[in-house]
């Protein structure tokens, strides 16, 4: 899962750059998609040096807001998108990625519990990812659309201020809004 | 894997990101979380940036009205999204019985004016189940000679400015009436406003007679705040006239004329027909010739108000099937749907260059379909008079 680099070797296609997480494991990561991590990308430009490939392979950047398997998936999910130098096809070549995306995307959360959702919403926030933080915060949404209230209340630790007799009425004015709901 | 931190607390501002992704019904539901919640879904801002999100996403709702004759009601309005291949049409709980409606505004924030056979006006929110009726206007008293206006036509819109929602009754007549002017009769213009419960008559200050105003027919838009409907005025008393495009603005109350692209020379204008549309978020045009049965055109304003920047952008055909002035034409994102009165659903997709064939699941051969309209919907509360957010706490 994750990569420990030995001795970074000069690399011929893109330059490279060196994550540190809060676990102290190290992410070997190609350049283009650390970039998509604003807050990486932050890093760089505020150094004065411009010799990226030269620096990528040496600097660590550290990460102590982020744990190793959340960083893991947020790199996996970086590589998926499509590239912003990347030659634009044709419609049917989209369309074809686009269905190769979703497969991918629907796989990726099938194996998420629902608790690490809120990890990873939380540092693609820290690493200012906007395209992970748009995917997850969707995916946590379309999580709880059909859930109860008690099982949110439950998930995001919120205390219930209500009146029993309040709960009631309103459950009872709008008892549309919950039928049909997830059983907990 | 389990939790690796713990999360009682996610920033106001991320959590406020996830709850705007939520369909309606689950943010009335989660109103019950508790007052905090309750008082965030109550917020206009957050209503607002709600209806936003979902008016963003590519995936379109469409509201058809529709008529069975074997069923109890026999009308209902059903909604339905044209994301690839789910074309399965819901029923939409109407907390009260239609009779025939004649007219079924463009939806705006979620909101939607009907107009019953009766003459009941009514304001809809399907999405949080509440409505809310409109009393008449006065019937005008004001009309000169022995004229009498004809039905009078609705227009519905909103003022962002003071963020009220205005129904507009215009007097306007039909070509019958016409040939017996011999003078030119300005429209009565009669206004509704949501937050005041009240009608007002307006001085417009148009010099024209106004014909082919929407009345029935779904071909305006309401667009940037302004009501569009391609018409006709007549500019003198020699009955000379002049197809446009006739704009009412809802924040300033006034009327203006919009020039129609240049359609070449054309002999029989009457028979064409004429739909405003939005496209890529430029106001449109689809112009279908009645004497052409097999294509369309549709021309898009590059910029808005400018009449030169009229541009013939796409030309649609040949169709496999003929259209006829039943069916409902209606941009929806990028995509054309063509709708006829069986509820069989043509769309054309821009970007792959294809017509597909769509029709609404669980509709027996006694259904006609009529009047359809894009939505989105919102939490936008249409009770009247209501100002302020009600806070619980």
């Amino acid at each position: 899962m994750s990569n420990t680099s030995e001795n970074p070797k000069p690399s011929s296609s893109s330059a490279k750059m060196t994550l540190k997480t809060s676990d102290n494991e190290l992410f070997e990561v190609e350049e283009a998609v650390a970039m998509k991590f604003c807050t990486v990308k932050q890093y760089f430009e505020d150094e004065k040096d411009s010799d990226v490939a030269a620096r990528g392979s040496t600097t660590v950047i550290p990460l102590p807001n982020v744990h190793s398997a959340v960083l893991a998936t947020l790199i996996s999910y970086g590589k998926k998108l499509p590239q912003s130098n990347a030659v634009a096809d044709n419609h049917e070549e989209e369309e074809t990625k686009k269905k190769e995306r979703k497969k991918y995307e629907q796989g990726l959360l099938k194996n998420l519990m629902p608790g690490e959702l809120l990890d990873l919403i939380s540092a693609a926030n820290y690493l200012d990812f906007k395209e992970g933080l748009e995917f997850f915060n969707q995916a946590l949404a379309d999580h709880i659309q059909n859930k109860s209230v008690e099982y949110v209340r439950k998930f995001f630790g919120i205390k219930n201020d209500y009146e029993p007799h309040e709960e009631e009425k309103y459950r009872e004015e709008y008892a549309w809004a919950f039928e049909g709901v997830d059983e907990d | 894997m389990g939790r690796l931190r713990s999360y009682s607390y996610l920033p106001q501002d991320l959590l406020e990101e996830i709850l705007t992704r939520l369909p309606v019904i689950s943010i009335i539901r989660f109103k019950c979380v508790n007052k905090s919640w309750y008082n965030l879904f109550e917020n206009h801002t957050f209503i607002a940036k709600h209806h936003r999100h979902h008016s963003s996403q590519k995936n379109p709702s469409l509201l058809v009205e529709v008529e069975d004759s074997t069923t109890t009601p026999q009308r209902s309005v059903m909604s339905l999204h044209l994301a690839d291949g789910l074309d399965s049409g819901v029923s939409l709980d109407m907390p009260f019985i239609p009779e025939r409606l004649v007219y079924i505004s463009d939806c705006i924030n979620g909101i939607i004016c009907l107009r019953e056979l009766s003459s009941r006006l009514v304001l809809w929110n399907p999405a949080v189940r509440e409505y809310t009726v409109i009393s008449n206007p006065p019937s005008h008293v004001h009309s000169p000679s022995n004229v009498c206006y004809d039905y009078p036509t609705f227009a519905f819109g909103y003022d962002h400015i003071s963020n009220d929602y205005k129904l507009v009754q215009i007097g306007t007549y039909s070509t019958v009436l016409y040939d017996l002017i011999d003078q030119i009769l300005h429209p009565v213009v009669h206004i509704y406003t949501l937050s005041t419960d009240s009608w007002r008559q307006i001085d417009t200050g148009f010099d024209h007679s106004i014909l082919n105003f929407p009345g029935e027919c779904s071909n305006n838009l309401y667009f940037n705040g302004v009501y569009h409907w391609p018409g006709c005025i007549i500019l003198d008393k020699h009955g000379r006239h002049c197809e446009v495009i006739v704009c009412f603005d809802m924040r300033d109350e006034v009327f203006q004329i919009m020039k129609m692209p240049n359609l070449g020379d054309i002999s029989h204008i009457e028979k064409i027909w004429k739909t405003a549309a939005v496209l890529n978020d430029c106001a449109a045009l689809i112009i279908y010739d009645l004497k052409q049965t097999k294509q369309f055109d549709i021309w898009v304003m590059n910029e808005y108000g400018v009449e030169e920047s009229w541009t013939k952008k796409f030309v649609i055909g040949p169709l496999i099937v003929e259209l006829t002035l039943h069916d409902q034409l209606l941009l929806v994102d990028d995509k054309l749907a063509l709708i006829n009165d069986k509820g069989h659903i043509l769309l054309y997709d821009f970007g792959a260059q294809e017509i597909k064939h769509l029709q609404l699941r669980n509709l027996p051969g006694s259904v006609f379909v009529s009047q359809a309209i894009t939505y989105v919907e919102s939490l936008v509360s249409v009770a009247r008079g209501k100002v302020e957010a009600k806070k619980r706490g």
